[in-house]
């Protein structure tokens, strides 16, 4: 129980640590670069191009472009696609946004019309429970049968000591019970125990 | 207990195994439509040709109707529209809503006057299913009917239902296989 424990809080620990090397690797720190000039490039658009009056309205717009999902090309937001209906959606997200709409409300609008397929995060419902449930319970069931599995070892261990403790008895029994001729006997007793 | 730990993993491995196989003849494009079964969306739009006439979602309802999104940009329209003529030649009612390629309308709004040329032209060359073309400028009524990209078709009921959707052209086999029969058994019904 406290060897597992310790085996799984290792486990923990040495992912966690390779986590952190590998992020101070060079070429990730290139990527990073890469990524935030990206990044920048966007957000320069998008002041161009989908002027607001408030950051307030600028930062949700940039959300919302980013949490949204373009229908027509399968794994882009409507931020990085040029997709017509990604361009749709975004003058429709920035024209609700300048309307002072919430983000609830914009991606209410985006699900009534084009379904939950829109939005990146997955209503929660009896279908997609399992989304969350399953990671879970495969955790549990592993974690369950582990246990298990070290107790039934343990049982076991106990169970061949007692065996072995019972035919070492017998053993000096039938030591004890024939005394004379100690070559003869100690032969015997040998061939008895193995059987 | 044996028995468990032994079919078990039969099973679960079994049940992986038909998720996977049948991944591999999904089409993750086929994102189904929601406003299917759904009433038609409320609009006002008006008359690509003449911009005092003004249509909305009555104009729809009445008859069994067949509802086309399409513009001249799209290549896949010039394809579907001869046999979309046919189907009107069969008596099938065919309405166009007609809107602007994106790309086209980021630049400011489209010259409605070059588009009716257009439009005329390319009617007359393949055909002219349309009982009438609605302008959709804005692309609310795109966006209400959850399009994303020319063509798309509605099948609307006499109630003004949308009972059917397709993203693509609608040609021969579709009409075959499913669109056909489906636009018989509404006919059947708006009789009855």
């Amino acid at each position: 129980m406290k060897k597992s424990l310790i085996a799984i809080g290792m486990s923990i620990s040495i992912l966690l640590a390779g986590n952190a090397f590998a992020s101070t690797g060079a070429d990730t720190d290139k990527q990073v670069n890469q990524q935030n000039q990206d990044k920048q490039v966007l957000e320069e658009g998008i002041v161009e191009h989908y002027p607001f009056e408030t950051d307030e309205q600028r930062r949700l717009f940039k959300i919302l472009t980013e949490e949204l999902r373009c229908p027509k090309c399968q794994n882009q937001n409507i931020a990085d696609s040029n997709a017509g209906v990604a361009v749709d959606l975004k003058n429709k997200t920035y024209q609700l946004v300048k309307e002072g709409k919430s983000k609830q409300d914009v991606i209410d609008y985006m699900i009534e019309r084009y379904g939950n397929f829109v939005h990146y995060q997955p209503p929660f419902n009896w279908i997609t429970i399992w989304l969350w449930l399953l990671p879970g319970s495969i955790v549990v069931f592993m974690f369950v049968s582990l246990v298990k599995r070290k107790s039934n070892q343990q049982d076991n261990a106990n169970n061949t000591s007692q065996e072995s403790d019972e035919l070492m008895a017998q053993v000096e029994d039938i030591l004890a019970s024939k005394p004379s001729g100690e070559s003869q006997s100690s032969g015997q007793s040998q061939s008895k125990g193995k059987s | 207990m044996k028995n468990i730990k032994l079919i078990l993993p039969i099973v679960l491995f079994l049940g992986v195994s038909v998720f996977f196989f049948k991944g591999l003849f999904s089409d993750p494009k086929n994102i189904e439509n929601v406003q299917v079964k759904q009433s038609f969306p409320a609009f006002k739009l008006h008359d690509l040709m003449d911009s005092d006439r003004y249509y909305d979602e009555s104009s729809i309802k009445g008859q069994v109707t067949l509802v086309n999104l399409w513009g001249t940009w799209c290549i896949t329209c010039r394809i579907e529209l001869p046999f979309l003529t046919q189907l009107k030649q069969q008596g099938v009612r065919v309405v166009g809503i007609y809107y602007d390629n994106a790309a086209d309308s980021v630049f400011g709004d489209v010259d409605i006057n070059k588009t009716r040329k257009e439009v005329s032209k390319m009617l007359r060359q393949l055909g002219n299913p349309f009982e009438f073309n609605v302008y959709d400028g804005k692309r609310d009524l795109t966006l209400d009917l959850g399009v994303t990209a020319a063509p798309e078709s509605f099948l609307v009921d006499a109630d003004g239902t949308i009972v059917w959707h397709r993203r693509g052209e609608i040609n021969e086999r579709i009409w075959q296989q499913e669109l056909g029969p489906l636009y018989q058994s509404l006919l059947s019904k708006v009789e009855k």
